[in-house]
């Protein structure tokens, strides 16, 4: 027997399209998907500043003086460095900072071994970071940092975060 | 059809099909959503285009000196310089020395006026020589120093969503060549300027960088006289010779009236001579004046100042020994494009 049953009648087709339609677009419209291409922006921002940073402290602000970043070393002053690379990273031309976090480890070769040491920052749990690296011509260091005491080059790692 | 609902009493409600239905059809619709959502992302935003044009801009601006490196000194007021000469505006003082720029660019750079034929028109010239594309970007250029409250920034408001890169970046500022003057013997005062003992480094030296060089033919040159003895010291005359092949005999550099030339400043006020000096007294050397008359890093050049009281011992005063440049600053620029 032919009846209406399990048919659409009328205003549940409409009502059934337009829940349909609803949510398509809420699903669009509320979700952000994060594409690859995207990360990959979001990383290359976090690189070049932090590398900038790093450039801008190595670079000696008057010609035969010796770079910020190599005197933070040679004296092993952790806080003066965190100063300085907070400012630089987290500075914005308008009147507001930036929340972005650091961490840094200092390489050094000690004998046949390379050994390291952390040089200050923030706690780093798994954040979503962006490593940035350079090296730096250091003439000494104190006897309390735990590193050679000799003329030598270290390789300074920047961990940087946006929290 | 009154009739029928009647009959069936199931009016109204959602059938088990349509349930089971739309159920299969959400899962496949999230399940593709998701798989090309790279793709359909990519067709409609711009937001990563923005992005990337945003990073180019920066490099250009901060890693490169511009094409040519001296386009600050362009006299842009001819068709040739503005259209053919200038093809890039960058920022940098050298290519070998990335993220130091040359504060006579910035100033260049961040102040157009279309109405002056010899600056910078925007949006026409930074569309065309910086930011590049056939698309009509719209951006907002803005620079500060970190240590100083000198601002600089070029363009639109920007809306909510743009491309968006920061860069931190020292400037070089002009140098300065301090002079203190005494009351001894000569109403005279002869500055000696060698100008390859500025560029070229002493047999045997490394070659300066570039972020250190007192650079009076790209640059201004601020000749600061001080400690000026005896009141009511007026200077009289500044005159400038350049030898052309030495020991010949001097030849007057002419000193024109309209810019690039050199300037006198009292008290931060533009003065004519005669003038009546203060301990706050600036001769200007003005970027691009050596190059008009024709003077180079080979060059050299004798600058004479009198003055109708007694302000120097007739020392030799060797302009390498003098001028310096103040310390780089920092500072960040922030480019927004969209």
């Amino acid at each position: 027997m032919v009846d209406d049953t399990a048919q659409l009648y009328t205003i549940e087709g409409v009502a059934a399209g337009f829940l349909m339609i609803l949510t398509a677009y809420f699903i669009i419209s509320s979700s952000t998907v994060i594409t690859p291409q995207e990360t990959h922006i979001a990383d290359l921002q976090l690189e070049q500043l932090g590398s900038d940073a790093l450039r801008v402290m190595d670079t000696p602000t008057e010609n035969g003086t010796p770079g910020y970043l190599a005197l933070c070393l040679s004296n092993y002053d952790p806080i003066s460095f965190s100063d300085n690379i907070t400012r630089l990273i987290n500075t914005k031309t308008d009147s507001g900072t930036d929340r972005l976090h650091y961490n840094t480890t200092i390489f050094y070769r000690d004998g046949a071994a390379i050994g390291n040491a952390t040089f200050g920052g923030d706690i780093y749990y798994r954040e979503n970071a962006v490593k940035v690296s350079r090296l730096v011509t250091v003439d000494h260091f104190p006897p309390g940092a735990g590193i050679p005491n000799r003329k030598q080059v270290v390789l300074v790692e920047v961990l940087v975060w946006r929290s | 059809m009154l009739g029928r609902r009647v009959e069936n009493h199931e009016d109204g409600q959602l059938s088990i099909d349509f349930v089971i239905g739309f159920t299969i059809f959400m899962i496949a619709f999230i399940f593709v959503a998701t798989m090309i959502s790279g793709l359909l992302i990519s067709l409609q935003s711009k937001s990563i285009d923005y992005d990337a044009v945003a990073y180019r801009t920066g490099v250009v601006l901060t890693e490169d000196p511009g094409e040519p490196f001296n386009w600050h000194l362009l006299d842009l007021s001819t068709f040739k310089a503005r259209n053919e000469t200038l093809k890039r505006l960058g920022l940098g003082i050298s290519r070998n020395v990335p993220g130091i720029l040359q504060e006579s660019k910035v100033e260049k750079f961040f102040s157009p006026d279309c109405g002056d034929s010899t600056k910078l028109c925007y949006p026409t010239d930074y569309s065309q020589r910086l930011i590049f594309g056939d698309y009509p970007y719209r951006f907002n250029i803005t620079l500060r120093e970190l240590d100083e409250t000198r601002y600089w920034a070029i363009g639109d408001e920007p809306p909510d969503k743009y491309g968006y890169i920061r860069r931190v970046v020292m400037i070089k500022r002009p140098g300065i060549a301090l002079i203190n003057t005494t009351n001894a013997t000569s109403n005279e005062l002869i500055i000696h300027m060698l100008l390859q003992n500025l560029y070229q480094p002493p047999e045997g030296l490394p070659k300066e960088n570039p972020a250190y060089i007192v650079d009076p033919i790209r640059e201004n040159l601020n000749i600061s006289l001080r400690n000026f003895t005896i009141p009511l010291t007026s200077m009289t005359n500044l005159e400038l010779y350049k030898y052309i092949n030495p020991p010949s005999s001097p030849t007057p550099i002419n000193i024109p009236v309209d810019s690039p030339t050199i300037r006198i400043y009292v008290d931060g006020n533009l003065k004519t001579l005669p003038a009546l000096v203060t301990n706050d007294t600036s001769i200007i050397i003005e970027e691009g004046y050596f190059p008009r008359e024709t003077i180079n890093e080979f060059s050299d050049v004798e600058v004479h100042i009198t003055f109708d009281k007694p302000v120097s011992d007739e020392t030799y005063l060797g302009i390498e020994n003098v001028a310096e440049n103040p310390p780089l600053s920092r500072a960040v620029m922030e480019i927004k494009v969209w």
